[in-house]
């Protein structure tokens, strides 16, 4: 049986799943090859209380699944400490249960499984379980994605007959909960629902060719880094010092001091020649060696930090953007994601690069300029870079003031409250045929502007707000195109194509029999 | 044709519907080529009690019908018209085909666009930023010559 990572699935807080469950994890599983004995152990500490209470409730039972049907079993209708098929459950002792021989193959890769009494109204408990099967002693840490929990929302009950479990209803809308709380809405006794050539397509019997023949579907993603940075050599034709509040004043005083002037002039007829530019920005990362300001060859005696580069990194950390919904909702168009950046504005982001992952944002800062490159990434690389500028440059004469306002002192693009010329280019279409206007929410800002913003990026999520209304899913279903047989389906069913070939009836009987099932059944 | 009553509350698109036997008997029944509709007459209306019928004989072979509530009585006699439950007639078979699905209760793929999947037009806003960022005070850089 294929079992391959799954995509397709919804989170225990969708509308089909119970919200107030109750999450057990369960953390070693132990297998003896040479007893060919399995033994649940190192319980949770709370399990004891709540495995009491599925017992006295008699709807719940647990044994290790082969993903989709248990080989183990055992139940309350059992009394505790009974001989089960030679399986000798001591009573009150959950810290070590011995549940029963196996072959090895059936073993590897199972997962605890749990059912619940179809006599509740809905699952007691939901166990979770993460354990690392220990094989002769030896760990085989079980993937996240292979672990399969199931979750039997039909309250499906059974017996133990012949070592396999002989259900009392048929057995049905079981789920796999993986450990993190995720729900593989696709299964049907087939199995998992298995990721064909990167399509997540439900479990499909047919063996006939994918949509995907030609191509080899193969992902083959590299992650894409930043590189470091490196270090601009510019030997003694400039310097850049970096200075505090303090060390400005000083600087200042300085300048104006008559030994200055005196020193200065003799080199140069206006002693500013020698200053290039001062600048402030919001950063004090860049590093250097201590030092004092020297002007020409005049020794200031202002003690600073010469920079040993001029570029240095800042990084902002990333943001984790969960699916919200799990569902076509958490992507473009229905999901947007803009990302504010200091020194660059508002920027949107193309969400479905992020969601499910993380947002990675981290700057590199040039002091000579001030000019700034944010890069931001997702889990598997670089994704976009964006520019502009951190640094606000203080005028050290007159003339460097009217320069910075005729040149500097520019602002490109809209601010919030929105660039309507561009909107008329971004109306985008839904499916429910809504228009919404793609707004841009701000320009970058350049030269001095930035350093009136925030200092702290975040990002804007807008998400559609969704109206469930109640057993949705029984009356009008969820959106399946999955090929299967009908006898594996429950529940409201919609069938989109069928050919009733195996059907003896009269040509009417078949006539009305499809035109029914493309209207919409009940299965059994 | 011996014909079993029964009365059922299933919705007509349960293939399997709920029964509640009400009787056993053999009336004579007048069908159609195809199967799909036929007519049952009784003698008495009083016997009129059930809404759902399986007519176990050959041509009929078992298939259930619908009782449609519109009856005509002509002389006493009541003559009821039924439509066939394929649903129920050819589950054993019919089941067993495998078929593209449309919509599904329980086998969603909620990653598949959805353009019943009820959507408001206004949408939710959050913020979140970043853990860390630039500073919120100044440092000064001087570049000079030489």
């Amino acid at each position: 049986m294929g079992i391959a990572k799954v995509t397709n699935y919804v989170t225990l807080t969708n509308p089909l799943v119970p919200s107030d469950v109750k999450l057990v994890k369960v953390t070693k599983v132990n297998y003896d090859r040479t007893l060919n004995t399995v033994t649940v152990s190192k319980w949770g500490d709370d399990i004891w209380e709540l495995l009491h209470d599925a017992y006295n409730d008699g709807k719940t039972y647990f044994g290790f699944g082969l993903y989709d049907f248990p080989v183990a079993f055992y139940s309350p209708y059992y009394e505790l400490g009974a001989n089960m098929h030679g399986i000798n459950i001591p009573t009150h002792s959950l810290e070590s249960y011995t549940l029963g021989r196996y072959d090895v193959p059936n073993f590897v890769g199972m997962g605890l499984y749990i059912g619940v009494d179809t006599t509740g109204e809905r699952p007691e408990y939901v166990f979770i379980s993460k354990p690392a099967f220990v094989i002769n002693n030896e760990a085989f840490p079980i993937p996240d994605e292979r672990v399969p929990i199931m979750l039997d929302l039909n309250r499906t009950s059974g017996y133990y007959e012949n070592n396999l479990l002989m259900p009392r209803t048929p057995i049905n809308r079981r789920r796999y909960v993986d450990y993190y709380f995720r729900d593989y809405p696709n299964y049907t006794d087939e199995g998992v629902p298995t990721e064909v050539n990167g399509f997540p397509y439900g479990p499909d019997d047919s063996g006939e060719s994918r949509p995907t023949d030609g191509g080899d579907m193969v992902d083959d993603s590299e992650p894409i880094g930043v590189d470091e940075i490196r270090t601009l050599f510019a030997g003694n034709l400039f310097r850049v010092y970096k200075l505090n509040t303090t060390g400005l004043s000083e600087l200042s005083n300085f300048l104006l001091s008559p030994e200055f002037l005196d020193n200065i002039k003799k080199l140069f007829n206006d002693p500013m020649d020698y200053l290039i530019s001062l600048t402030a920005m919001p950063t004090a990362a860049f590093t250097g060696i201590n030092s004092s300001v020297k002007i020409g060859n005049v020794n200031t005696n202002i003690s600073c930090t010469q920079l040993s580069n001029f570029f240095v990194d800042v990084d902002c950390g990333s943001i984790a953007i969960p699916q919200y919904f799990n569902a076509y909702l958490d992507y473009s168009p229905y999901t947007s994601i803009s990302v504010y950046l200091i020194g660059c504005g508002v920027v949107p982001l193309n969400v479905d690069m992020f969601v499910g992952g993380h947002i990675y944002l981290k700057y590199r800062v040039d002091a000579l300029t001030g000019q700034c490159l944010a890069f931001i990434s997702n889990d598997n690389g670089l994704v976009s870079t964006h520019s502009g500028n951190l640094a606000y440059h203080i005028p050290l004469r007159s003339k460097d003031y009217s320069e910075m306002f005729s040149g500097v002192m520019t602002m490109t693009g809209g601010v919030i409250g929105g660039d309507y010329a561009s909107a008329s280019a971004g109306f985008m279409q839904t499916e429910k045929g809504i228009f919404k206007p793609h707004i841009v929410q701000g320009g970058a800002f350049s030269g001095n502007t930035s350093i009136m913003c925030n200092k702290k990026p975040y990002i804007i999520i807008e998400r559609p707000t969704i109206s469930i209304p109640k057993n949705y899913a029984h009356n009008i279903g969820f959106n399946s195109q999955i090929y299967s047989v009908l006898s594996r389906l429950h529940g409201f069913t919609k069938v989109k194509e069928i050919h009733l070939d195996n059907v003896i009836a009269t040509r009417e009987e078949k006539a009305e029999l499809e035109r029914l099932l493309k209207n919409g059944v009940v299965l059994p | 044709m011996v014909v079993n009553c029964y009365n059922t509350a299933s919705d007509a698109a349960d293939v399997n519907k709920s029964l509640t036997l009400v009787k056993t008997v053999n009336l004579e029944v007048k069908g159609t080529n195809n199967l799909m509709d036929a007519e049952l007459t009784i003698t008495n209306p009083a016997n009129v009690n059930f809404n759902y019928v399986q007519i176990m004989d050959a041509p009929y072979n078992g298939r259930y019908y619908f009782v449609s509530p519109e009856t005509t009585t002509f002389n006493g006699i009541v003559v009821l018209a039924l439509h066939e439950d394929v649903l129920m007639s050819l589950k054993g078979q019919f089941l067993n085909e495998g078929a593209v699905i449309d919509r599904q209760e329980n086998e969603g793929n909620l990653f598949l666009i959805d353009t019943e999947f009820p959507v408001e037009n206004r949408n939710k806003i959050f913020f979140k930023q970043f853990p860390s960022g630039f500073d919120t005070g100044l440092t000064y850089y001087l570049t000079v010559g030489g």
